[in-house]
Formats: structure tokens, C-alpha cells, sequence
């Protein structure tokens, strides 16, 4: 290896690779098992009217690829880096120019997006007869990537880099929308860029990018030279200037000041209250999270009946309800990786000592991680709902929404009595009171697994790895023996009984083990186990009226010990969660 | 007998193939102060994240306060304050939200020794820990590490890349919980200087071994170095026993020897040694002569 | 007799060396005696707490818990329970001997000197004698200036 790397910008090139090796293989590795899967998918549907069809499935292969290729260079931002701006800050102790500088990593990035896009492609080509356009669209996505990395290192100010690259956007989606209406396209646009003549430029088109990527990189060099020595280059002068002023208003900062008082923990009750405080403190960008996201919706949904005449309010109550119901997924999964508390440390996943010393016991920490994360979606929700509720008030929608809830029950089979009776109106509020119960708890338990999942994933990335890829694996496996005529069938059936066996199993190992090691405190064990029979409670009352109500079915076996491995898995999650936790705070 | 404070049995611990504790055994009594020295790497870190339960003990046992640190953290952690050269707080926290938070951990709090030390310092508690510089974090953390009077005060290379005037700031504060409230404290530094100055008691530790035990003095009494003058020039020095280190300058030696100093003297005078000058050994030659021995017994 | 104990509470003057050879509280001990031998310490004098000794020289507390035990034990320093530590009266008589005595090693190291060097007894007495007249003579100079 010494040997080669005799010149600085091959030495580079080493260091480039070296850093980014592992996120590439998992960038193309994702986007090629995509790839497999949707082949796979679309040969089972041969079906379909196959020219047009085809045509779909290139174009969604293209945009798919080209996706991956553009995050390719997403590496970057997770540089152990704090300034905005140029990257690679260690490169300028180093005896280089600075149009190397940036010249070097720009090329590996316009590069590695090139040879990605190109290799996946010839990959489709060869396995699955997919013919994709190949080097048109390869310097295109370089051209892009070059474009992108520029607005990034050229850019010094958060503000700057957020309208920079916003800008950027739009104006390459721009070019292409301009070019798109040039062409006078029949087709629509998914089909019309999965032909193969869709992105053969022409020379102007080539000097055009080759222009553009010159100047960008021009620019960069210019403000990578001024950031070696200290300065930023204020592209952006007046939103920069615009941003200083209103940052340093004076009612602004005594606003925050104010705000962060107000935030402040005052005689704390205990130490519970207290790592209450310090774990919803941690996690506060969820309610940024939460205004921008009903901000989103609200503006979607206020906007889009203004440009579509066809939109009314039943699609309004869809678009509120899918909101609603799914926020608190977006809130949890957002929520559950800064409460984690995990920081890297030369590449290693460690709790950081002054979570670590806190004296919590371990159930205790996990049980108020598991409220902060639910006090949070329930904020979040109970915003959603309330701009929700506010709009379709205003609005007059309130009828569309109990139209769409009794459609819903209406999906219902009417081969019983009992379902054609059922009406919105005569759901009593029992059983409302016993589906939400039953809803929290399943959310309840689906946080604990997730945090479960952040703790074993940073515990150990190869096994995570290894599983993941047996996984996919077995979807492959699956994806083929589906358009073979099923040989794997006795395979898959195996399966079925082992899984949920297996899942017992190790849940069962995982509650002893935990109480064993002590994990698991006498008065936390009873918690869970209450909650646990809350859960199956609800989940057995629901059951029964919905069979009351369902046609007889004759179930196999398999679906019942599915059931007890699925009803026992919260129980396990919450075992599985302290000891998780106690794999980082004790190693 | 007073109870002890930290026992510590036959302690092995490995990662991956490095060997970073290797059958330590050690005790803690209450109201001393114990230097805990060691090259970069020795294990010192490992020793003591065992002792806050950190570390789960996998070969022998660490109890803490007379139990184990891992099956009651609760119990353990809110007795022992803990300084690391890391020194993580949490970025986004004001010192004074931090100081209110950690109150409400440690029954013992102590708001005005909390007042008094934030006034000697001339911390800004409305500050951000991100905003704080190097030696401002050492005090911040300093701090939150001794407010509750702990009964064991654990501290992990606290001097490490400090000025004199902080550094001067943690032994102060650790004088203050040895000499008012009859505290322990177990410190690990590489400063050899401020080791022999501010500890009662020594642990060496070198390759997750503990090479070395003893009260200070014992530790210097036990240590000679002798000056040797030898006729000629490229005479090399025979193995004896007890001798731990030898230098040459000349026909001069400067030899590090421990023990059975009569023997050392019988042998060296027996290949034509004549021994010039006496006088106990500083930690530092202590530490270079063992340390050092070690790597090249490794490395022969 | 309490009110011998009273007095404030002096700085005292310590230096200290690691690479001395000599035990630390050794070396407190010794300046101590030094500097109750030399009178800027008087009978009475309170000496400062534990703790601010500790931290004055940056010592662990318990070095000069034995350094003040080892004064106490030979008598030159009493310990009044929840006041402090003070120079003990019987320091005064023991002061002429321990004067005598820190001058005897000064003697002994210039005699040790001496034959180092190859000088005789008798020439050492002469420049004794010498530096003596010297002295005086710089002496009832500064005098007749003042």
C-alpha cells in the first residue's frame, strides 16, 4: 500500500476511500437489494400490460439508482466535523493547494456516484434485463453530486447552506421541468424516462454542465481559500445580515431568555422528576419536530383544495386522520435515538459516563425513557389533533369524518348479524375506552422494542449485519421460489412454527436473565406484568367481539402459536429493554 | 476494624485480546488518599469504571461500600463522586440547570458549598457547558463531582491537560474532603510529582498488573539509588536480584534497586563496584525503573 | 495558662522538595523545629489548621496530621481539643538545644567540606576568623548609615 501512494492527492484518494468504504457498500448494497426485490416483485405480475409496465419499472429503477448515487456522498455530514462549511478541515495543516483540496475530494464523490450509478446499472442489465440509459445519465448524477458538494463547502452560515442548497434544487428540478416541456412528451413522466432516448443531450447540454460544474467549482476553491484562513465567504449577504439582526433583537433574546428560564428545573421533586426533566430536556427537538410537521400538514391540507377542484373534504378527514395516526410513530422513532443517551467514540457506540453514573437503577432510567418518549407523541399528537380539529370545525368537515369512520367499520365482512348492525353510533364507549387502552399499550411496547433495537444494533453491528442479511437473503430466496412454483414450500412452512417457538423462547430467557441479574426490580416486574395483563386483556376483549361479529373461520394451528409468541413479545421487550440498556451502563 | 470501603479480589478483565486488568487485588481504608499511577494504558480507567459498576466484574469481585457496584448502583453511585479527564456533561445544559438537576440525586447535596465554590472559581452558572473552556469544564465537573461530600471520591486523570490554577482548584477540593469530612479518595494521575505529594497511599499498576502496593515511605524505603563506580568503562552490570533498573554515565552506574539492599551492595562490591553515593528513590525513578523493566522483560 | 494559647494564628514558611529523598512530613517537621529554633515561631503561636497547611503546600491532609502528631509526641506542640494546635511552652527550654543542634550539622557540612576541598582544621578556624572581622566591620558600617 505505501508503496502506491506516493503523491498527495492519490494519498487523498486513500483516505477518502478509507472513510467512506463501509457507507458506500450499504448506500449501493440497499439500493441493488431494492432493485432485486422489485424485479422480483415485477416478475410476478407478468400480467400487466408488459411494454408499459416495463417501461415503469425502468423508470422507477432509474430513479431508485440515481437516488442512491446522489446520497452517496451523505458520508460527509457525518464527519466528526462542527463547523459548516468545508469537510475535510484536517486538510488544511497539509502542504496543499487548495485547489486540490478541493479538487480531490470532489472528484472521489462525482466518482464514486459515476461508478455506483454505472455498476448497478450494467448489474439490472445483465441479471435482470432491465436496459437503463448508462453514461447520459452517469454525468448527469455527477454533474449533480458536483453541484450539491459545491453549495455545501462554499457555504459558511447554517442559513447560507439551507437557501443555498433549497436553491439548488430548484433549479436543477427547474432545468429539468424546462427540458421536460421542450420535448413535448406524450407519455407521462415515469414512463417517459424509463425510455431509452429520454436523456440523450445534445453538445449545447454538455457545454451547459461542464460550464456550470467549472464555476462551481471555481467559486468553492475561492471560499475553501478564504475558510483556510479563518473567513467566510457571505454568498448570501442580505438573508445573512437579515438573520443576525433578527437573532439579535432584543425582544427576541429576551424571548428566549425568558423561554430557556422557564425551562429551567427548580427544586426538583426527586430524582425520578428530576431525570424526567433531564430526558424530555434531551429530546426537545421533537417539538420542533411537532410544530413544523403539523405546520406541513395544515398547509397541505389547507392549500391543495385552492389548486385541485376535485379535492374535498373526505379527502381532507383521510389526509387528518393518516396524520394523526401516524405522527406518533414519526415522534417515536425521532425520539427514541437522542434518549438513548449513545455517543460514538473512536467508532465505538458508548453511554457517556454522566448518563452512565446517575444513580438509577437501570429499569428505572428505561421505564422514564419510555414515558418522556410517550409524553412527547402524545404532545404531538394532541397538537395534530388539536390544529386538526380546529380546521375541519372551521371547515364544516366533522360529517366526512364520521362517514370515513363508518366506511371503515363498513370494510367489516356483513356475512353476520352482528356486523350489519354495528353503526358508529352504537359502539359504546367501553369499547372505544378498550381500543385506545389497547393502541397505547401496543405503542407502549413498540418504544420499548425500538430503544431495544437502538441499544442492540450500536451493541453489535455485525450481528446485526449478519441478521439483516439473512433476511434479505431469505427474501430473495423467497422472491425466487415464488416465480419458481414454490420447491421451498415445506422450508417456509418450517418457519412458521419455529419463529414464534423460538420467539417464546427467548423471551422467556430474557425475563429469567433479567431478574436474575437484577435488572429487573420486584416493583418494576410487577409493572410490567400489570401492564402485560392490561394487554392481553383489551386484546382479548377486542378479539372476541370482532370474532362475534367475523365469519367462523377455521384457523390452523400455526396461527395460534403466532399469536402467543406475538402476545408474549411485550412481555419480553420489557425485560429486553433494562437489559439492553445494562449491556452499554455495565459492558 | 473500620469497614472498607473498596475491596477489590482478583480482578481480570479482558477486551478483545488485550489483556487490561489482570488479577488485581486491592482495598480502599476510609480517609485516605490513594494515588493510582500507571503508563497510558496501564488499566487505570478500567480499575476504576469497576468500581462504579461501569464495568461488570467477569473474573473476581469488586464491592464498593461492602457491595457489589453492579447489582446496586443505586446504593453505590449516589455515595462516590466521579471526576474523569473526559469530563462528559451533558453540552446543552446551563451549569446552574446542571447543579439543580444532580440535586436531586444525592440527598446530601450541599448548596452552599455548591455558592462557595462557583464564587471562588468565578464560574458564570448561567453559561452553556458547550460554551465553557477546558479548564472551566474541569471545574464545572469538579463541582458536580464533590457537592454531596461523597464518601469515595473517584478521580480519573483529573489533572490531565490543565493549568496550574485549576489543577491547584481539584486537590484543593480534595483536601477539603480528606482533611474536614474523613473522605477517601483514589486518584489517578500521570503527574508523578503531584502523586508523591498528595497521596498517602500508592497502587502501580503496569499491564493490568499491580506491580507495586504500599504507603508512600514504605514505598520509598524499600527503593534505593545507589551511584556505583565501576574501573573500567564498558564493564556491564551482572543480573542481581532487587536491582530494577540500571543507567551508565561513564564508569558511573545509577542503579534503582528495592529489598535486600545488604546483598545488593555484597554483589556489586564482588564484580569491582564501589558504591559512592546513597540515598532513597523518587516515585518518578520508582516508576521508570518498574514500568520500564517490564516492557523490556516483554520485549526479551 | 489559657491565655498563652490565644494568640493569632501565624503563616508559617514551608518548602518542600520531592526530590529530597526525605519523607515529606519529614521535611515539615524539620522546618518546623527550624522555625520554632529560630523564634518565628514563639510559644503560644497557634499553627494553621490541617487543612490550610494542606492545601497551602498542596499535601495530602494526613501528612500533616503525622507531621503535627510526631511535634506533639516530642513535645513541642499541644493539641487543645476544638481550638487548635499551638507551640507548646516546652518548646522554649528545648529551643537552646535545638538551636545548638541545627548548627552542629551546619558545622558538620563545613568540616565535610573542608576535607573534601584538602583544607586543614587550622585553616578553616583562620577563615572563620576572617569572615568574622569582615562581618563586624559591614556591620557598624549599616549602623552609622541608619
Amino acid at each position: 500500500m505505501q508503496d502506491v501512494i506516493r503523491k498527495p492527492w492519490l494519498a487523498m484518494f486513500w483516505e477518502l476511500w478509507r472513510v467512506s468504504r463501509y457507507d458506500l457498500l450499504l448506500r449501493f448494497g440497499g439500493a441493488i437489494t431494492m432493485l432485486i426485490l422489485m424485479a422480483a416483485l415485477a416478475s410476478n405480475l407478468n400480467d400487466v400490460e408488459s411494454a408499459t409496465f416495463q417501461s415503469i419499472v425502468q423508470g422507477l429503477a432509474l430513479m431508485l439508482l440515481s437516488v442512491a448515487a446522489v446520497c452517496s456522498t451523505t458520508w460527509m455530514g457525518d464527519l466528526d466535523n462542527q463547523n459548516t462549511g468545508y469537510t475535510f478541515r484536517l486538510g488544511f495543516t497539509r502542504p496543499i493547494s487548495n485547489f486540490q483540496l478541493v479538487c480531490v475530494p470532489m472528484a472521489y464523490s462525482v466518482l464514486v456516484a459515476m461508478v455506483g450509478y454505472l455498476s448497478s446499472a450494467y448489474f439490472a442489465q445483465t441479471i435482470f434485463g432491465l436496459y437503463l440509459p448508462t453514461f447520459s445519465v452517469a454525468i448527469l448524477l455527477g454533474w449533480i453530486v458536483c453541484i450539491f458538494t459545491s453549495v455545501t463547502w462554499a457555504s459558511t452560515h447554517a442559513l447560507e447552506k439551507l437557501i443555498g442548497l433549497f436553491a439548488a434544487l430548484l433549479a436543477i428540478i427547474g432545468a429539468f421541468a424546462l427540458r421536460h416541456s421542450f420535448r413535448d412528451e406524450s407519455q407521462p413522466i415515469l414512463l417517459a424516462i424509463g425510455s431509452s432516448d429520454y436523456f440523450r443531450l445534445n453538445w449545447i447540454e454538455y457545454l451547459g454542465l461542464a460550464l456550470t460544474a467549472t464555476a462551481a467549482i471555481a467559486a468553492t476553491v475561492q471560499s475553501v481559500q478564504r475558510q483556510r484562513y479563518g473567513e467566510g465567504l457571505r454568498w448570501l449577504l442580505v438573508p445573512a445580515r437579515v438573520w443576525q439582526v433578527v437573532m439579535e433583537n432584543r425582544a427576541l433574546t429576551t424571548f428566549t431568555k425568558r423561554l430557556d428560564a422557564w425551562m429551567h428545573i427548580r427544586n426538583p421533586r426527586g430524582p425520578l422528576v428530576a431525570q424526567f426533566w433531564f430526558e424530555a430536556r434531551r429530546s426537545g427537538h421533537i417539538v420542533h419536530a411537532a410544530i413544523f410537521f403539523t405546520l406541513l400538514a395544515f398547509a397541505f391540507i389547507a392549500l391543495v383544495p385552492l389548486l385541485n377542484a376535485t379535492w374535498g373534504g373526505v379527502h381532507s378527514a383521510r389526509m387528518w386522520v393518516g396524520c394523526i395516526l401516524c405522527c406518533p410513530l414519526l415522534y417515536q422513532i425521532l425520539a427514541t435515538d437522542p434518549l438513548a443517551g449513545l455517543q460514538r467514540r473512536q467508532g465505538a457506540a458508548v453511554l457517556s459516563a454522566f448518563d452512565a453514573t446517575r444513580p438509577l437503577r437501570g429499569d428505572q432510567l428505561m421505564a422514564i425513557k419510555l414515558v418522556t418518549v410517550g409524553a412527547w407523541s402524545t404532545f404531538g399528537c394532541f397538537l395534530m389533533a388539536l390544529v386538526a380539529a380546529l380546521h375541519t370545525t372551521l371547515m364544516g368537515h366533522w360529517p366526512y369524518w364520521e362517514a370515513l369512520l363508518q366506511s371503515t367499520i363498513d370494510l367489516l365482512p356483513e356475512h353476520n348479524v352482528a356486523a350489519s348492525q354495528l353503526s358508529l353510533r352504537n359502539i359504546t364507549l367501553k369499547w372505544w375506552c378498550l381500543g385506545s387502552c389497547n393502541l397505547i399499550l401496543v405503542y407502549f411496547c413498540s418504544t420499548a422494542m425500538l430503544m431495544t433495537f437502538v441499544f442492540a444494533i450500536s451493541k453489535s453491528h455485525k450481528l446485526f449485519a449478519g441478521a439483516a442479511l439473512l433476511f434479505f437473503a431469505h427474501l430473495g430466496l423467497w422472491a425466487w421460489d415464488i416465480s419458481h412454483g414454490q420447491p421451498l414450500k415445506n422450508l417456509w412452512w418450517c418457519y412458521a412454527y419455529l419463529l414464534p417457538i423460538l420467539a417464546l423462547l427467548a423471551s422467556l430467557y430474557l425475563v429469567i436473565t433479567a431478574i436474575h441479574a437484577r435488572i429487573l426490580s420486584t416493583k418494576y416486574f410487577c409493572g410490567v406484568v400489570c401492564i402485560w395483563i392490561a394487554f392481553l386483556t383489551t386484546t382479548w376483549l377486542i378479539s372476541s367481539k370482532l370474532s362475534s361479529i367475523l365469519p367462523e373461520v377455521e384457523l390452523e394451528p400455526v396461527v395460534y402459536l403466532w399469536l402467543i409468541g406475538g402476545l408474549a413479545l411485550p412481555f419480553a421487550t420489557a425485560a429486553a429493554a433494562p437489559l439492553a440498556h445494562a449491556a452499554f451502563r455495565h459492558s | 476494624m473500620t469497614e472498607r470501603v473498596v475491596q477489590v479480589e482478583h480482578l481480570s478483565r479482558q477486551f478483545g485480546k488485550t489483556t487490561a486488568l489482570n488479577d488485581v487485588s486491592l482495598t480502599l481504608e476510609p480517609g485516605l488518599v490513594y494515588g493510582l499511577v500507571g503508563a497510558n494504558g496501564a488499566g487505570k480507567t478500567t480499575l476504576i469504571k469497576h468500581l462504579m459498576g461501569l464495568l461488570r466484574a467477569k473474573h473476581g469481585s469488586v464491592k464498593v461500600f461492602g457491595v457489589d457496584p453492579v447489582r446496586e448502583p443505586v446504593n453505590v453511585l449516589s455515595r462516590i463522586g466521579y471526576l474523569s479527564e473526559q469530563r462528559d456533561l451533558p453540552e446543552w445544559m446551563q451549569i446552574d440547570e446542571m447543579l439543580e438537576y444532580l440535586s436531586a440525586f444525592y440527598p446530601a447535596w450541599d448548596r452552599a458549598y455548591v455558592a462557595e465554590l462557583l464564587e471562588t472559581f468565578a464560574l458564570d452558572a448561567s453559561k452553556k457547558v458547550k460554551q465553557l473552556s477546558k479548564g472551566m469544564r474541569a471545574q464545572a465537573g469538579l463541582i458536580a463531582a464533590v457537592a454531596h461530600h461523597p464518601e469515595l471520591l473517584l478521580l480519573d486523570e483529573p489533572s490531565t491537560g490543565l493549568d496550574a490554577v485549576v489543577r491547584k482548584d481539584i486537590l484543593n477540593a480534595v483536601i477539603r474532603a480528606v482533611a474536614d469530612n474523613g473522605r477517601t479518595v483514589l486518584f489517578s494521575s500521570h503527574l508523578l510529582d503531584e502523586v508523591e505529594l498528595m497521596s498517602d497511599h500508592v497502587f502501580m499498576i503496569n499491564q493490568g498488573k499491580l506491580v507495586l502496593e504500599g504507603s508512600l515511605e514504605d514505598i520509598r524505603e524499600q527503593h534505593q539509588v545507589l551511584s556505583v563506580r565501576f574501573d573500567s568503562c564498558n564493564q556491564s552490570l551482572p543480573k542481581i536480584d532487587g536491582i530494577l533498573a540500571a543507567e551508565r554515565h561513564g564508569k558511573q552506574w545509577h542503579v534503582v534497586c528495592n529489598g535486600n539492599q545488604a546483598h545488593v551492595r555484597q554483589t556489586l562490591a564482588d564484580v569491582g563496584g564501589q558504591v559512592e553515593h546513597l540515598r532513597t528513590a523518587s516515585l518518578q525513578e520508582i516508576f521508570v525503573a518498574r514500568v520500564g523493566r517490564a516492557r523490556q522483560s516483554e520485549e526479551g | 495558662m489559657q491565655h498563652l494559647y490565644n494568640k493569632h494564628e501565624v503563616p508559617v514558611h514551608i518548602e518542600l522538595s520531592v526530590r529530597d529523598g526525605v519523607p515529606i512530613y519529614r521535611q515539615i517537621v524539620n522546618q518546623v523545629r527550624y522555625l520554632i529554633a529560630s523564634g518565628q515561631l514563639d510559644v503560644g503561636d497557634e499553627l494553621p489548621p490541617i487543612r490550610s497547611l494542606a492545601q497551602q503546600l498542596q499535601v495530602t491532609p494526613n501528612t500533616i496530621v503525622k507531621a503535627y502528631d510526631t511535634l506533639h509526641a516530642e513535645g513541642l506542640l499541644v493539641k487543645r481539643h476544638g481550638s487548635g494546635t499551638f507551640v507548646s511552652e516546652q518548646a522554649s527550654p528545648l529551643r537552646k538545644s535545638e538551636q545548638r543542634r541545627i548548627l552542629t550539622q551546619r558545622a558538620d557540612a563545613l568540616l565535610a567540606e573542608a576535607r573534601q576541598l584538602n583544607f586543614s582544621f587550622a585553616e578553616v578556624l583562620e577563615l572563620l576568623e576572617k569572615r568574622q572581622t569582615a562581618l563586624d566591620r559591614i556591620h557598624s558600617m549599616e549602623k552609622r548609615h541608619d
